[in-house]
Order: structure tokens, then C-alpha cells, then sequence
């Protein structure tokens, strides 16, 4: 490929959270994106634990680490060990139940709260295919993502869909958002400027037809 | 060949067989044997039961354990160990006979750590747990609480999420709303009313659903019990909200690691393993899910025996005997993976060998002290168990002020009808569910068990139990009502102190009752919270609940049973102090052996008042 020539390919090491109420599909998210797994009788997590992937968005190879937590309540006060130095979260509730929403809504205040803008947001409404049992509408979900600054996507664990989108916007963001990084430190050290700018800076907008994403 | 055949008439007579008769038979067993020497005809039609190869043979385990792929088929080894395992357990059905005289002997503790053979294990478990006793203690307790359950428990989703996966992959719990799934739900839902404490907490379900493979449901429900709150086992402090005790076993357990495995302790600080990414199921679960399952009922029978120092001892020596294997690992990708995942698939070492070596682990640590971490007494349970329900102040009131305490204690009222009566004034005026701001489970609305007559009766049958309390605890009424809160940028914290117990005797049935006044800062919410909202508070805001408990008792004298803890006269005596700061709420008198309690000021709704700088807010519900 001849962008790679222009810039050396950078590998991401992103570190990604999963928070949200029990049993809204966390563990089966991690499950379908990484293993394309779909388990109907797995267990509730209590040891919170990571499954890794590795894609390629553009000329960027990232690996995330996709760490996925206990949801009880109570397991709220070992959140911040996961969520400390992640990249990104993805606050996840049952649409069919409002309440797990409105947990998505505390840990979004504490999410920013502990760690401000740094983190990328994803907010993600999963079991779809439970339709018609929905209880949060999508424009109510919708308006509030967009008021804290997150994306926000309906998935299926158990149809497998929308799962990949997920992580591959969830990706993209965080790139941008290490390069924003890197650029303001860029410009904070005039000295590494000459030496790292024409390495990492601001390839493009990231193409919107080749993704590719996969496990290698 | 004859056959003598004796005839009804008592004569005898000879009966010479025919040739034919004699090539039949000889016939028919040589096809017989010869069926046995040929083996399975591979053509022949057989149900499926019939078939080996059913899969069903070679996916379940020795433990009831059903896997995806066959079991290897068993290898010398295993028969050798089943037949040592047969072996013991003439001796263990000898030591059970003889207990008492058994139990501390060091033949015992040997025989622990050998295993305890899986045919006697149920009952070994229940004697060292004490079931029967508590059972005996309690009896009648665990029905109630679970019938309560069915009505009242907040913690009923959470643990019908749970019940819905755990251990599906064992043959009791495969089916949903199987007779084991039931017996799980119930121990779990009755616990969560019997200790309000903890209620239920995710880990707990494991726990349950391993006794429940060894015994019945009422059993499985003390053996939770004893394991919460007996000292020897205290996972209380485990799962109680903020997890103290995993705390302070988690640190222990590094500075063990620091001491005896420096090179393992730094290569983990170096990758970011912290110790809470590997040992929450290690210390909430001893062990479960992260060693092979034959392994970890090993280390149950030695955690039953030793109690809460195999869990240390046990982390300690998974490193000890993996610590080339940790150290090869060179990211915590690596490291995590062996201890969450590998090593449940295989510990590498016959568990034989590991529970020798964790024999040794244990004795080098008792002899530097470092066995045990030191103790904490904010781990244990304060409120007593088992209390049935929530009143409001305004009940509480009226539970004072309708009855004389005096008049009872003098017997003048009649048992059963001032009892139904008065008590029944507590449950009249009970217009609306106790919703405990600390449970923020979906409501279960449900009528809340009143202190029945009927209750009593089936106590006083059998007189010798000591047990059926009913009671009481806390109002908090005014959460819900449409108060909105302005959210408080504090973190929760909270004290509590408790009067001297009140005691009076109906009849041969003795009342015992704590009041217990918590003060806490109320926790950062948010007003769109599913709590419904708490009332507006300044930072310096306090709010105070009163909560008193009563015990009914069968017989006097009082005394507590072992695995109860209740506040002990010691506690009581300290916190007294901080009661008396709050008389301007609650008084308390014994003038004339009597008690009397008063509540000063305005009841219904909400009162503040100031204490020293800081605002009091007491919540009550008209």
C-alpha cells in the first residue's frame, strides 16, 4: 500500500471497558465481537476479566484490550481498577429495561467525573431482538448520548448485530483522540516535532469504505 | 442325569429327561457363553440407554458435571484413586460415629487433608458446619424466610438473573426451573432476608449452588449461614457492600507474596497484575471456577476444617508452585489468563500433591504469623438475623405507647390477645412497603408479614427451640414520596449506635429489643435514581434512622446461639454513649426494671434539627 509508505503504520494499544447493569449483555458482547460466540447459559461475571482483539482501521493497527465487569451494584466499588487508564467505555443497557439505563446515566457522571474527556464514550443499547418488549426509546437514548458527548448504537450479542460497528467507531475515536494527544504534545516540545511529525500526524480523515477488521 | 420331583402326595418319583431335553438346554447355555465370549453384536438393535457410546455416559463427570466433549476415558490412575477413596470410607463412617472424641484429633486434621471420600463428604461437611444443631436451634426459621422471600426480598431479580447461570453446565442446574434451580433460588432468596446486611450478592449463587450438590436445600441455607457468620469462615465481610474483607485479603496476600515470592511480587507490579484482576473468586468462592473442580472440593474439605487461612494459604501457594510459570509470562494478558482461565483447566500437579503443598504453605505461615491477616471487627454482622419486617417511627411509637411495658411484664395483659392486638396496630397502620434505600432492586411490593399470633403458637408447640422474632428495623418512608434530592458531593459514611436491649416477658414467650440509631451521610445520588429520589441535603447533612429490633424467644433464659451474633453487651455498653447524644430523639428509661421509650418531638414527616453544627434530618413516615 502506498499510505503505509508515507507513514509507518503506529500500533494502538487501546484499554477498553465494559460497564453497565447485570445481565445486560456485557460478557456477550466481548463473547460475539472477539470469538463470534454466542452463549445462552454462560456465567455472571464476578472476577472481571479481558479478551483481547486485534483490527486494522485504515493503516492503524490497534489492539484492544476489552476488559468486562461484574454488573451488581455492589461491584461498583471495584470499578475504578478497570476503569483507570482505559481509552474508551462502552456503557451498555438492556433495552428492554429502563432501569439499566438509567445506570448507564450514573456511570457516564462518574465515568466523566473521574476521568473527564480523555475517555471515549460509547453508549450501546443491546438485545434487540427483544424488540418488542423495549422499554427505552431510541430517540430518548439517542438525545442523551448526544448530551454527553457519545456515540450511541443498538446492538443484538445474540444476532450478532451491530457489535462490530460498535468497536470499530469506538476505535476510530480513540485514535483520533490519541492523535489530538500526541499533537498537543507535539506542540508543548518543539523538539520532538522534527523528529516525530512526519511520522504520526493526521493521515486523514479516516477512509470511510476499507475497513478492515479482523483477527490475526 | 435324574431329577427327583416330590409330588403333592409326597411321593417321590424319577423323572428321566428326554435326549431332546438335554441337547436344548446345553444348547441354550452355549449360546449363552458363547454371547459373552462373541461380545457386542455392532448390528444389533439396542434402545439408546443400552448404547455406550450414549453421550450422554461421556460427558458427565464423577461430580455431575456435564462437558462438551467425552471424558477421556478413565485411566489407572483414576481407578486407583476411587479405590483408596473406598477405602477411607470405612474409616470415615467410623469417625463419624465416634465425632465428638474425633474431631481435633490430628488423625482428623491428616484425614481432611487426604480428602474426604466423596460418598461421606455431604455429611462430613454438615458436621463440621454444625447444621444439625443450628438446625435444630433455628428450626422452622429457614421456611420463613423463604416464604418471606417469595413476598419481600429486594434481591430477587438479581438472584433470578444468577440462578439462571450458574453452574448450568452440572446436571442438577441444567434444567431451568429445575428442582435444584428452585432449591437455589430459595436458599438465596431466604438468605437475603435473613441477612439483610449482605442481602445477596453476586459469588454467593456459586457458593449455594456447591452446597446444594451436597445437600438439601434447609441444610444448604445454615450452611451459607455458618459460612457468613461464623468467625472460622466470616465471608460476611466478603461480600458485605465495599467487600472490606477482600481488601484486607488482598493485601495480606501481597505482602506475603512481597516476603516469600519477591521476584513473582515484582514481575506482577511490573506487568499491572493487581491482585484484584486474579483473586476475587480465589477468596469470594474459595476457589470455585479457578481450579479444576475436583481439585477445589479438596480445598472446600480443608476450608471447612481450617477456615479463612486456607484462603490465604491457598493463594500463596498457587504462585509458590506456579512461579516459573508466572515468571515466563511476560504481560498480564499472560499471567491473567494462567490464573483465571488455565489453571481451572488444569493445575498441572495431582491434587494430592497441591494439597500436601498447601499443608506446608499453611504451616510456614502460622509459624511467621502471617497466616491470618490481623482481624476486623467492621467485617462482622450487627444486625441481628432473620428480622421479619420494617415499622415506621410512627409504629414504633405506637408499638410503645399501646402497650405498656410494665403491664405486659406483670403479665397483666393476656398473651394472646394484647399480643394480636398490639401488634396488629403495628401492621394496621403499615400503608406502604419498606423500601430500604440500600436495596435498589426492583420493588417487590408485596403485604408485609405481620407479628402473627399464629407464629407464637407454633413456637410455644415445642417449646424447647429457642426461635421466631419478628421484627423490625428502620424507616425510611419518606424516600419515594416525591422528595427530590439535590445530590451531595460526599461519599457515604455512617455510624450507628444502640441502646441497651429491652426485654419483657409475655407468657413464657421473652421479647428482647435493640434500637439502633444510624447516622450517615447520605450517599452521592442522583435525583433521577431508581430510589425514587432522597430528601435535599446540605453538606453537613446527617440523617438518622432508628431501628429497633425485637426477638421473640420460647424460652428464657436469653442466650445467643452460636452462629448469631447479635450486638453482645459489650458493644451495646460502647455504643451507648452515642445514643445518649441523641437523646433529644430517643430516650430511654428503666425506672422500675421497665422501659419506656419516647420519641421527642414531631414524628410524622420529616423533622430537622441542628447537633453540632450538623443538621439532623429524621426521616419518618406518618
Amino acid at each position: 500500500m502506498a499510505a503505509s509508505a508515507v507513514a509507518s503504520p503506529r500500533v494502538h494499544d487501546f484499554k477498553v471497558v465494559l460497564l453497565g447493569e447485570g445481565c445486560v449483555g456485557k460478557t456477550s458482547l466481548v463473547l460475539r465481537y472477539v470469538e463470534n460466540k454466542f452463549n445462552e447459559k454462560h456465567e455472571s461475571t464476578l472476577q472481571a476479566s479481558f479478551l483481547t482483539k486485534k483490527l486494522t482501521i485504515g493503516n492503524r493497527r490497534v489492539n484492544l484490550s476489552i476488559w468486562d465487569t461484574a454488573g451488581q451494584e455492589r461491584f461498583h466499588a471495584l470499578g475504578p481498577i478497570y476503569y483507570r487508564d482505559s481509552n474508551g467505555a462502552i456503557l451498555t443497557y438492556d433495552i428492554t429495561d429502563d432501569d439499566s439505563f438509567q445506570k448507564v446515566k450514573n456511570w457516564v457522571k462518574e465515568l466523566k467525573k473521574m476521568l473527564g474527556t480523555d475517555i471515549m464514550l460509547t453508549i450501546i443499547g443491546n438485545k434487540t431482538d427483544l424488540e418488542k418488549q423495549r422499554n427505552v426509546s431510541v430517540e430518548t437514548a439517542e438525545q442523551y448520548a448526544e448530551s454527553v458527548g457519545a456515540t450511541h448504537f443498538q446492538t443484538s450479542a445474540k444476532l450478532n448485530r451491530g457489535v462490530e460497528e460498535v468497536f470499530l467507531d469506538l476505535s476510530r475515536r480513540m485514535i483520533e483522540q490519541a492523535d489530538k494527544q500526541d499533537a498537543e504534545k507535539r506542540a508543548l516540545s518543539p523538539s520532538s516535532r522534527s523528529t516525530a511529525a512526519g511520522n504520526v500526524v493526521l493521515l486523514e480523515e479516516t477512509p470511510a469504505a476499507p475497513i478492515k477488521s479482523g483477527c490475526c | 442325569m435324574l431329577v427327583y420331583v416330590t409330588g403333592e402326595d409326597g411321593l417321590s418319583f424319577s423323572l428321566q429327561p428326554t435326549m431332546s431335553n438335554i441337547q436344548s438346554n446345553a444348547q441354550e447355555r452355549r449360546d449363552i457363553v458363547a454371547r459373552y465370549d462373541r461380545g457386542r453384536d455392532e448390528n444389533a438393535t439396542i434402545d439408546p440407554w443400552e448404547d455406550p457410546a450414549f453421550e450422554v455416559y461421556h460427558k458427565r463427570d464423577r461430580y455431575g458435571f456435564i462437558h462438551d466433549q467425552r471424558i477421556p476415558s478413565s485411566t489407572k490412575n483414576d481407578s486407583k484413586m476411587v479405590e483408596t477413596e473406598l477405602k477411607r470410607v470405612h474409616k470415615w463412617l467410623q469417625m463419624l460415629q465416634n465425632w465428638d472424641n474425633v474431631v481435633g484429633t490430628e488423625k482428623f486434621r491428616r484425614r481432611i487433608y487426604k480428602g474426604i471420600p466423596n460418598k461421606v463428604r455431604s455429611e462430613v461437611w454438615r458436621r463440621l458446619l454444625k447444621i444439625e444443631e443450628i438446625k435444630r436451634e433455628q428450626e422452622g426459621v429457614y421456611k420463613k424466610m423463604r416464604d418471606l422471600a417469595r413476598e419481600q426480598s429486594p434481591e430477587i431479580r438479581q438472584i433470578d438473573l444468577d440462578v439462571n447461570r450458574t453452574y448450568r453446565n452440572h446436571e442438577m442446574f441444567r434444567e431451568r426451573y429445575g428442582i435444584k434451580q428452585q432449591a437455589l433460588f430459595h436458599v438465596l432468596a431466604a438468605y437475603s432476608m435473613y441477612n439483610t446486611e449482605v442481602g445477596y450478592c453476586q459469588g454467593m449463587s456459586q457458593v449455594a449452588a456447591l452446597l446444594l450438590m451436597y445437600m438439601s436445600d434447609e441444610d444448604a441455607f445454615w450452611a451459607m449461614s455458618a459460612l457468613l457468620s461464623d468467625k472460622k469462615y466470616a465471608m460476611h465481610g466478603f461480600f458485605l457492600p465495599g467487600f472490606p474483607k477482600l481488601m484486607r485479603f488482598q493485601t495480606q496476600h501481597e505482602a506475603i507474596l512481597k516476603k516469600y515470592l519477591p521476584k513473582v511480587k515484582k514481575h506482577m507490579d511490573k506487568h499491572d497484575v493487581h491482585t484484584n484482576l486474579y483473586s476475587v473468586k480465589w477468596f469470594f468462592q474459595c476457589f470455585l471456577d479457578r481450579v479444576p473442580f475436583h481439585l477445589c472440593l479438596r480445598l472446600w474439605d480443608v476450608y471447612l476444617y481450617e477456615g479463612e487461612r486456607l484462603l490465604i494459604a491457598m493463594a500463596f501457594n498457587v504462585f509458590r508452585m506456579h512461579e516459573k510459570a508466572v515468571l515466563k509470562l511476560k504481560s498480564m494478558e499472560g499471567v491473567v489468563d494462567l490464573l483465571q482461565r488455565n489453571l481451572e483447566l488444569d493445575f498441572g500437579y495431582p491434587d494430592d500433591e497441591v494439597v500436601k503443598r498447601l499443608g506446608e504453605c499453611m504451616d510456614e505461615l502460622r509459624r511467621s504469623k502471617l497466616d491470618l491477616p490481623t482481624s476486623a471487627d467492621n467485617e462482622l454482622p450487627t444486625k441481628p438475623f432473620g428480622l421479619l419486617y420494617n415499622p415506621t417511627v410512627k409504629q414504633m411509637r405506637d408499638f410503645v405507647d399501646t402497650r405498656p411495658l410494665s403491664a405486659v411484664a406483670n403479665g397483666r395483659t393476656s398473651q394472646s390477645s394484647s399480643d394480636g392486638k398490639s401488634f396488629e396496630g403495628l401492621n394496621g397502620s403499615l400503608s406502604s412497603p419498606p423500601s430500604s434505600a440500600e436495596k435498589d432492586t426492583k420493588k417487590e411490593t408485596g403485604r408485609i408479614s405481620p407479628l402473627r399470633p399464629s407464629s407464637r403458637q407454633q413456637s410455644s408447640s415445642s417449646p424447647t427451640k429457642v426461635s421466631v422474632y419478628e421484627n423490625v428495623q428502620q424507616q425510611e418512608g419518606a424516600y419515594g414520596r416525591g422528595n427530590r434530592v439535590r445530590p451531595v458531593e460526599q461519599p457515604p459514611s455512617s455510624s450507628s449506635s444502640a441502646a441497651p436491649p429491652l426485654e419483657h416477658n409475655i407468657g413464657d414467650h421473652r421479647y428482647v429489643s435493640i434500637v439502633q440509631v444510624t447516622t450517615e451521610k447520605p450517599p452521592l445520588l442522583s435525583s433521577e435514581g431508581r430510589k425514587g429520589g432522597r430528601l435535599a441535603f446540605g453538606p453537613d447533612t446527617v440523617v438518622e434512622k432508628s431501628e429497633m429490633y425485637t426477638r421473640e424467644f420460647t424460652t428464657s433464659p436469653l442466650r445467643s446461639p452460636t452462629v448469631f451474633p447479635r450486638l453482645t453487651a459489650a458493644q451495646i455498653q460502647s455504643q451507648k454513649q452515642g445514643l445518649k447524644m441523641q437523646s433529644d430523639v430517643f430516650r430511654y428509661g428503666t425506672s422500675n426494671g421497665d422501659m419506656e421509650m419516647k420519641l421527642a418531638s414531631r414524628l410524622d414527616g420529616v423533622m430537622t434539627s441542628n447537633h453540632g453544627g450538623a443538621t439532623v434530618i429524621r426521616i419518618g413516615t406518618e
